[in-house]
């Protein structure tokens, strides 16, 4: 009886540890040993189109100096930034729209949200050019019913078009977890709180916008880290005139082909994203809020 | 004070549809001010809708609701000085037990150190005091249920409205939190309306008792009235235990009603105001409690012969069932010191002509 009980929990724990072997395996393969050999890479220099394999702070001195280098870094930041915070303002009411008030429309909702995700970013980064070009749509519709005199041009290949492509793309990556968090929230909270006084606003600002702020948290990790490293969108809708940290490495790898100094660029990238994906496990518990 | 600043709360001919299914037909009744009024009725009656009209969530489709003698109808749930506590109590989650019942005088804009008082207070009065600073997941469903009581009487509602509070409760719990909870509503003096589809519960606790059946009001009265002098079949059957017996109406005079029963036997009953046509059917109602054993010589008029089938002991009191002609079955209840038949007795059944009630057969 012992034996066997014995041996019925050891085959448990087995159970416990081997769904995450595969996991493990495949992570060290295809994540951690390319970063590992792009950290090495950062730390050696090309000197006539020939690879040093000495180990110097070469690449993160330059990178330091480089005023280009530093503005698409702010750039990058900047951007990424607003397209977070446009897009979790966007996304809470879309959320909560199909959340709450959908009724039998939900599947249909979320469906239309997913949508974007079948046609392929560079046909989508397309169909943005074809609005915002200055004979694009926007522009031809405002001049002609003569809004405006001439078509605006910072519509496309600008910083701004970039956002409203990096926008537009990622929404759905915030309405999904915020949309998750809101179905956690019971109608009975909302109604308790409208019952105890509180305004439809005052009832989403105490109650519902608390309990989704996990789903929030994720959201925004997501998105930022997106939009952060994101080239397509800004390659074809930000015209090059003012760059990113994305089109920045592929510009060191490709045009220069100055393999260490791409490896320099994404490292810091890299070390940007794991700051912000710390800080945010340390200030919200995640196992207590979800 | 004027007549309507009496009541509570007012429903006239209040009608509702759920995309044309009627939930609620007519309802008219009042509740007076510091009564507790308990809704009572099988489920799907249309209990919840009611409760739901009343603080707002939802609008009658025809028909008035006054509070305090105003009518509310489209006002908003937030702007209604009524205040729910909910089946599952839908306790924040992401607060504590005081910010809890805090909330409500929170939305009110009071000053936070009158707030303070007052919280502590009210969890001093439901026996909280100390777990103000607890996560609403880390306290018992007793405790839970007291949560959600305080935070709704803090707000000091025209009427406090209570959807089955103690329906999540274990049987003990919930025996001791019928008491707990009529106690409060005594001692504060607030207007309770309270929904239950336990018959005992609404018999121990009310004022008044709403029994409800598929949207309709059917009686409305004291525990007592409701008991003894049920208008309906329904109300009798649903009421405490009930022995029904078919009849029909020989003669209605002005000192009593005379049925005639199964086969040849006769009954009188005392008029009601209410009594059913001259030859209609009607059904005598008869409490377990008010039937004895006759003993010979047995009396012509409210007696009915029965063979005994079962006999229970209950401790005080032992139940018998008997079969009466017609295959009626009859349920007696035999006090301390009554004499026991044997089954398979033939025996006979007696009441008194006050203790029958008659009603329509519908
Ligand atoms: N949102 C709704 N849409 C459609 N029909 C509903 C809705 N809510 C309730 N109903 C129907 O209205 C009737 C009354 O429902 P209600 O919830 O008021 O009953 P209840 O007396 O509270 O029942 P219970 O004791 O089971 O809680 C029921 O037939 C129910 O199916
Ligand atoms: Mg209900």
């Amino acid at each position: 009886m012992l034996l066997r009980r014995r041996h019925g929990t050891a085959s448990r724990d087995k159970h416990k540890v081997s769904p995450i072997a595969p996991v493990l395996l495949f992570q060290t393969v295809f994540f951690v040993a390319p970063i590992g050999i792009l950290f090495v890479y950062s730390f050696w220099r090309m000197q006539d189109f020939r690879l040093i394999t000495e180990f110097s702070f070469h690449n993160y001195r330059e990178m330091a100096n480089n005023p280009l280098l530093i503005k698409a870094f702010f750039l990058s930041l900047r951007v990424a930034l607003v397209v977070t915070v446009v897009c979790a303002v966007l996304a809470f009411p879309i959320a909560y729209f199909i959340s709450k008030k959908a009724g039998r429309w939900k599947v249909a909702c979320l469906v239309a949200v997913i949508i974007p995700f079948w046609t392929s970013f560079v046909l989508r980064a397309y169909a943005w050019k074809l609005l915002l070009g200055e004979r694009g749509v926007i522009n031809t519709g405002l001049v002609s019913t003569g809004i405006i005199e001439a078509p605006l041009s910072y519509l496309l290949y600008s910083p701004f078009a970039t956002a409203i492509g990096l926008i537009y793309g990622f929404l759905p990556f915030m309405v999904m977890p915020i949309y998750t968090s809101l179905e956690k929230v019971k109608d009975s909270w909302i109604d308790a709180a409208a019952d105890l006084g509180a305004s439809p606003a005052r009832a989403t600002w105490e109650v519902t916008l608390p309990l989704c702020i996990p789903g929030l948290v994720v959201g925004c990790v997501f998105t930022f880290i997106f939009a952060l490293g994101e080239y397509v969108i800004p390659a074809m809708l930000g015209g090059g005139k003012d760059l990113l940290m994305a089109q920045a490495i592929v510009l060191e790898f490709e045009l220069s082909q100055n393999w260490p100094g791409g490896a320099a660029i994404s490292v810091v990238l890299l070390a940007i994203v794991f700051a912000v994906v710390a800080a945010v496990l340390r200030w919200v518990k995640m196992e207590e809020v979800l | 004070m004027s007549e309507g600043e009496l009541r509570a709360v007012t429903f006239r001919n209040v009608t509702h549809d759920y995309d044309g299914a009627r939930a609620l037909d007519d309802v008219s009744f009042e509740v007076g001010d510091g009564e507790f009024v308990t809704l009572l009725g099988p489920s799907g009656c249309g209990k919840t809708t009611l409760l739901r009209i009343t603080s707002g969530f939802l609008d009658p489709t025809a028909g008035d609701v006054l509070l305090h003698g105003k009518s509310v109808v489209g006002v908003p749930p937030f702007r209604r000085n009524t205040s729910m506590v909910f089946q599952d109590y839908a306790l924040f989650p992401h607060r504590t037990v005081a910010q809890n019942v805090a909330f409500g005088l929170r939305m009110r804009g009071m000053a936070p150190d009158e707030i303070r008082r007052r919280v502590d207070r009210m969890l001093d009065m439901l026996g909280l005091a100390g777990l103000g600073e607890r996560r609403i997941g880390h306290i018992s469903g007793g405790q839970a249920q007291r949560v959600a009581l305080g935070r709704s009487m803090i707000v000091e509602p025209a009427v406090l409205l209570l959807d089955e509070p103690l329906g999540a409760l274990d049987l003990k719990l919930r025996k001791q939190m019928q008491v707990e909870l009529k106690r409060i509503q005594r001692q504060v003096g607030m207007t309770f309306l309270y929904v239950t589809h336990d018959q005992e519960e609404a018999l121990a606790m009310s004022d008044r008792i709403a029994v409800m059946n598929k949207g309709r009001l059917m009686q409305y009265g004291t525990p007592h009235e409701i008991y003894r002098r049920p208008s309906s079949r329904f109300v009798a059957d649903f009421i405490g235990e009930a022995n029904l017996i078919p009849c029909r109406v020989a003669e209605r005079r002005s000192d009593a009603l005379v049925l005639k029963g199964p086969g040849a036997s006769s009954f009188t009953a005392a008029p009601s105001g209410a009594d059913p046509a001259s030859g209609a059917d009607a059904i005598l109602v008869i409490r377990p409690e008010n039937l004895a054993l006759a003993e010979p010589p047995v009396p012509q008029a409210n007696t009915i012969g029965a063979v005994v089938q079962e006999l229970t002991f209950l401790g005080p009191s032992v139940r018998m069932t008997a079969l009466a002609e017609g295959n009626i079955v009859l349920a007696v209840v035999i006090g301390p010191g009554g004499r026991l038949p044997a089954i398979g007795d033939r025996i006979d059944l007696k009441w008194k002509a006050e203790d029958a009630i008659v009603v329509g057969p519908g």
